[in-house]
């Protein structure tokens, strides 16, 4: 997994109740919780106050947590969370249309901002549970049990939906930006 | 991981929220409620919906106890003149009684002189 590694200090500051563990848990974590909610909703002044919303009950419940994974795991299943009630709420879950992703007007090189961005624009055009699997397994870099674990959904729930976006994502990327070209009908196993 | 998942990778790395965001949160915890002292909390609990009720419930309890106060009062009242009554008519009948002893006194004089004239 790529997420910040967790030192003791801020989380054994949890239950201190000082500011400064609290601080330093948000600028540990701001990173993480930010990227779910601007991934998952793809507009940056929506995922700050996502974002925000999240570390605030992180400061209400800061007596709670005993460990740096469990507010680790708390804050990306509440960020999760609160970005699919924000999707709701906000009516913001409007799925990308397809058509509106451009096609690319040179070849994909290796590492390309454009691309990039048009890749941010498919995932969110995944439906939600889908949106949040790729989301914990490629910007987080998560393993399949982690995932499951953090969302409370069952492994082979995890795998199969994982599997299905992955599939849909290269059919998309293929069709309509002429990348990553569908390896089965389910496309390749997610392990 | 093939080609396209590492594009996807790339893609969803992680960004920095932008600058000062860190400080709006701290910002905004410190100025929340559970922040504070006890006294902050309770300004906090006490914001105008709560407070609105907070009166209305401190209105009413005033009222209750006043209510409550005044049918004492009256009460004690009660109990002080049924007190006096029972004491009074404990006087009145003691009074009776001594009327009454001098009465056969009298009485009993008044036959008994009738009883020598007679003789």
């Amino acid at each position: 997994m790529g997420g910040a590694t967790l030192t003791h200090a801020p989380a054994a500051a949890l239950g201190s109740g000082e500011e400064v563990g609290f601080a330093d848990l948000v600028r540990e974590h701001q990173a993480m919780v930010y990227s779910i909610a601007l991934h998952f909703l793809n507009n940056r002044a929506l995922a700050e106050e996502l974002a925000q919303e999240v570390f605030l009950q992180l400061h209400r419940r800061r007596p709670r947590f005993h460990s740096p994974r469990h507010v680790e795991n708390w804050l990306r299943r509440v960020a999760c969370h609160r970005a699919i009630d924000f999707a709701r709420r906000r009516s913001v879950a409007r799925e990308v249309e397809l058509d509106a992703v451009a096609e690319p007007s040179v070849g994909p090189a290796e590492s390309d901002p454009l691309l990039e961005e048009k890749l941010r624009r498919l995932v969110a055009s995944l439906p939600e549970k889908q949106r949040l699997l790729v989301i914990l397994r490629y910007q987080e870099e998560m393993e399949i049990e982690e995932i499951a674990e953090v969302l409370k959904m069952r492994l082979p729930t995890v795998r199969t939906q994982l599997s299905r976006s992955l599939a849909l994502l290269r059919r998309k990327a293929a069709r309509l930006l002429g990348i990553g070209g569908t390896p089965g009908p389910q496309g390749k196993e997610v392990s | 991981m093939d080609r396209f998942e590492r594009q996807l990778r790339r893609a969803m790395r992680r960004v920095e929220p932008p600058p000062g965001f860190a400080e709006r949160v701290l910002a905004e915890a410190a100025a929340a409620p559970g922040s504070r002292g006890w006294r902050g909390r309770l300004a906090g609990f006490l914001r105008p919906p709560v407070r609105r009720w907070a009166v209305a419930a401190a209105a009413a309890l005033v009222i209750l106890a006043g209510i409550g106060y005044e049918r004492e009062m009256r009460r004690r009242q009660g109990e002080l003149a049924r007190q006096q009554v029972l004491e009074a008519l404990e006087i009145t009948a003691e009074q009776f009684q001594i009327a009454r002893r001098h009465v056969r006194k009298l009485n009993a004089v008044w036959e008994a002189a009738e009883e020598r004239s007679e003789q």
